[in-house]
């Protein structure tokens, strides 16, 4: 447990790193109204399922995250998640991906974590 | 001739696919506007021969990675007939969005959908006909792999030659393509089932990547390929070494016993040595990328960067990078080859940087030479433990001082495909395949080098081979200012400069410089020098310039001279700096 509540702090840092280095202007692509009831997927505990809400990315991650299947309204599940803070171990539809907490950080999803009977215990 | 573009995603089997229609005769080509090679064969089409082109996988036609630029601009410099848009079958609803920029260019189509044996396996069925008469473009259903389906491609690429006139995709914007049109033609064709997870994969990945197991096995896994890779290649190694040797005694020495000496001294030492040098590292390459083709293609590749990313991440590497420095430790050489699976340029640079530092096989002989001559049995052991200490920390400090420098420019979200049985057939292309691009590339730059070091230690004429009167002897004492505070005598420079060919030669040139062979040359160095010098011997070789081989495949495969200078001015100069302190705190604290 002690680990994930460490990877979650360094969002707002990680975001706004991700900017600087990509994409001197940031776009974000989606508005961001529905922030106020949305958390991200690095929130997502493993087994759980939720929805995509926004894609809070410069448009090079943005690109990338939909090719991979990680679009708008898409519903994602975390399988696991590395030690140390390492990358979060994620399925969408029928493919598999793993992505770092900072690309994690960016993907606004939904509140309601419905974690699936199916999915793997850790 | 006509030309064939395949184009698709990372991971939908285009190589395989590649591979599976010209068989092993691809060659390495250049090609106008881009800075990387490309993959290149001749397809015989019916009646027509065409040119297949492999392009790198790309996920948006407009996207900013450098395979996506690289795409673009083959594009719209080279007129294509036919673009074989592959995609992998059981991902088609996300991968069609790239189909449709593709149709956008208006370039002749045949879409490919790959890996049907996977799509099936998942319960996915696709209605191929349906979605011909949709999309208007010919579909063929494969599997490169096991290679059911190919017969049908060939004759979808048949007619569609027939008719075919070469397109350059620049500014051809067809905006009557539409995108939903294309997507609800998917949606009606294509049927995926609820719940469409690889049963097996996950219950494997449940153990592999287990957060307590996880890593072991992975350090096991690696220790195995490690293991197989040089258990198995070094004896081969050996025995091509020896037979080299005897081919030069038996029938080379006798054939130019009539030539001058210094003729036969360059043909011989240099020109033919340099090739055996190139030989020497053909069972290397072959074994190792067989191995490698076992982890990426049954898709451990990327679980070992799942598994190794935390800690990779804080030196600006990842996991891929850690697979492929240790292999270096192995050898660097294919090593280096090896990086060619990380897509970014700043992050594969920052790798191959870092992997010359890996105390290979070829430095341990050297050392083992060292430990025995001046350390006592009991202390061995830890000396040699320290010197690959130093390795990893020579890596670590390395990766530091130029993570700002050579940064990753990708976003890090990768694929972790399925766990596939990879196919012996695949894993020889491939290495096959890797030997002659390292032949081709590589031989000349070897030679040469190699000719310049014989030239170096023989001459001027007159001079005694490998002695203080040659050229190197006396770059050896005008470096000896420089040289002399890091403990180094010049004639151990001379055995540095020997050792730029490669570390193997290090002892034998040992022997012509001391002029003395076996236990009377241990004796000779343990009496002319003590241990703190041969400890920062051992540091300076560990740490510079691995080996001329190392250096051709760092420029070919960087392509960059400048970057190929960093990776030697970088290691010396570290190397000075390392022997330089261990040798004067050393001195002080033993004298």
């Amino acid at each position: 447990m002690l680990h994930r509540n460490l990877t979650r702090a360094p969002l707002l840092f990680a975001r706004s790193r991700w900017h600087n280095a990509n994409n001197s202007h940031p776009k974000i692509l989606m508005s961001t109204t529905s922030t106020a009831t949305a958390s991200t997927l690095n929130r997502l505990g493993p087994g759980e399922c939720a929805t995509i809400l926004a894609l809070d990315a410069g448009e090079e991650l943005h690109q990338r995250l939909v090719a991979l299947g990680l679009g708008i309204g898409n519903s994602v599940r975390l399988l696991r998640r590395a030690r140390f803070g390492g990358p979060l171990h994620v399925r969408v539809g029928s493919t598999e991906l793993m992505l770092r907490v900072r690309e994690a950080c960016c993907i606004r999803i939904t509140d309601d974590h419905s974690a699936d009977a199916t999915a793997p215990s850790r | 001739m006509k030309r064939v573009a395949m184009i698709g995603m990372p991971n939908t089997g285009k190589s395989t696919l590649f591979n599976r229609l010209t068989g092993s005769h691809a060659k390495v080509g250049n090609w106008p506007g881009l800075t990387v090679d490309l993959l290149s064969a001749r397809l015989i089409v019916g009646d027509q021969v065409a040119r297949l082109v492999d392009l790198p996988g790309v996920y948006d036609l407009n996207g900013y990675s450098e395979d996506e630029k690289v795409l673009t601009t083959f594009l719209d410099q080279n007129p294509v007939d036919l673009a074989l848009v592959v995609l992998n079958a059981s991902q088609i609803d996300r991968q069609v969005a790239l189909l449709g920029q593709i149709m956008r260019r208006g370039l002749p189509i045949v879409l490919v959908l790959n890996m049907i044996d996977e799509a099936a396996a998942l319960g996915i069925t696709i209605d191929a006909e349906g979605l011909e008469a949709r999309l208007g473009i010919p579909v063929c259903m494969l599997s490169a792999k096991y290679g059911q389906g190919v017969e049908q491609l060939h004759s979808a690429m048949r007619s569609a030659l027939r008719t075919a006139t070469a397109t350059v995709a620049v500014g051809a914007d067809r905006s009557d393509v539409d995108q939903r049109r294309i997507e609800a033609a998917v949606k009606a064709c294509v049927s995926v089932p609820a719940q469409a997870s690889h049963a097996m994969t996950e219950r494997i990945d449940r153990i592999l990547l287990d957060p307590w197991l996880g890593l072991p096995i992975f350090f096991g896994v690696m220790f195995l390929l490690f293991e197989l890779v040089f258990t198995v290649g070094k004896p081969i190694q050996d025995a091509m070494a020896w037979g080299l040797d005897a081919f030069r005694s038996a029938a080379l020495e006798p054939l130019l016993a009539g030539l001058p000496t210094a003729l036969k001294g360059l043909l011989l030492d240099g020109v033919y040595n340099g090739l055996a040098t190139v030989a020497s590292f053909v069972p290397l390459i072959v074994l190792f990328f067989l191995c490698m083709g076992i982890v990426e293609d049954a898709g451990y590749l990327s679980r070992a960067a799942f598994l190794m990313d935390a800690m990779m991440a804080r030196f600006g590497l990842d996991g891929r990078s850690f697979v492929m420095v240790l292999m270096g430790f192995g050898c660097n050489v294919p090593a280096l080859m090896g990086t060619r699976v990380i897509r970014s340029r700043g992050l594969r640079l920052l790798t191959m940087l870092v992997i010359p530092l890996s105390l290979c096989s070829a430095r341990l002989q050297v050392f083992v030479f060292f430990i025995a001559a001046l350390f006592t049995p009991k202390t061995a052991p830890l000396v040699l433990f320290s010197l690959y200490v130093m390795s990893i920390l020579a890596a670590m400090l390395t990766s530091l001082v130029f993570k700002r420098r050579y940064v990753n420019s990708d976003p890090f979200v990768l694929e972790m495909p399925p766990y596939r049985f990879p196919t012996l057939r695949q894993m020889f292309i491939r290495g096959s395949h890797e030997v002659r691009h390292f032949m081709r590339r590589a031989t000349s730059f070897i030679i040469a080098g190699v000719v310049l070091v014989w030239l170096l230690t023989n001459f001027p004429a007159g001079a005694t081979p490998g002695g203080a009167d040659t050229w190197a002897g006396q770059i050896g004492s005008l470096l000896d200012p420089l040289l002399s505070p890091l403990g180094i005598d010049p004639k151990l420079t001379i055995a540095l400069i020997f050792g730029f060919v490669a570390k193997e030669i290090v002892i034998g040139s040992l022997a012509v410089i001391y002029n003395q062979e076996g236990s009377a040359l241990v004796n000779t160095i343990a009496h002319q020098i003590d241990w703190v010098q041969a400890y920062s011997f051992m540091l300076f070789t560990l740490i510079y310039t691995p080996c001329l081989s190392t250096i051709a495949t760092i420029r070919t495969e960087s392509r960059s001279l400048a970057f190929t200078t960093l990776t030697i001015v970088w290691p010396i100069a570290l190397a000075c700096t390392v022997s330089f302190a261990f040798y004067q705190v050393a001195r002080h604290l033993v004298a």
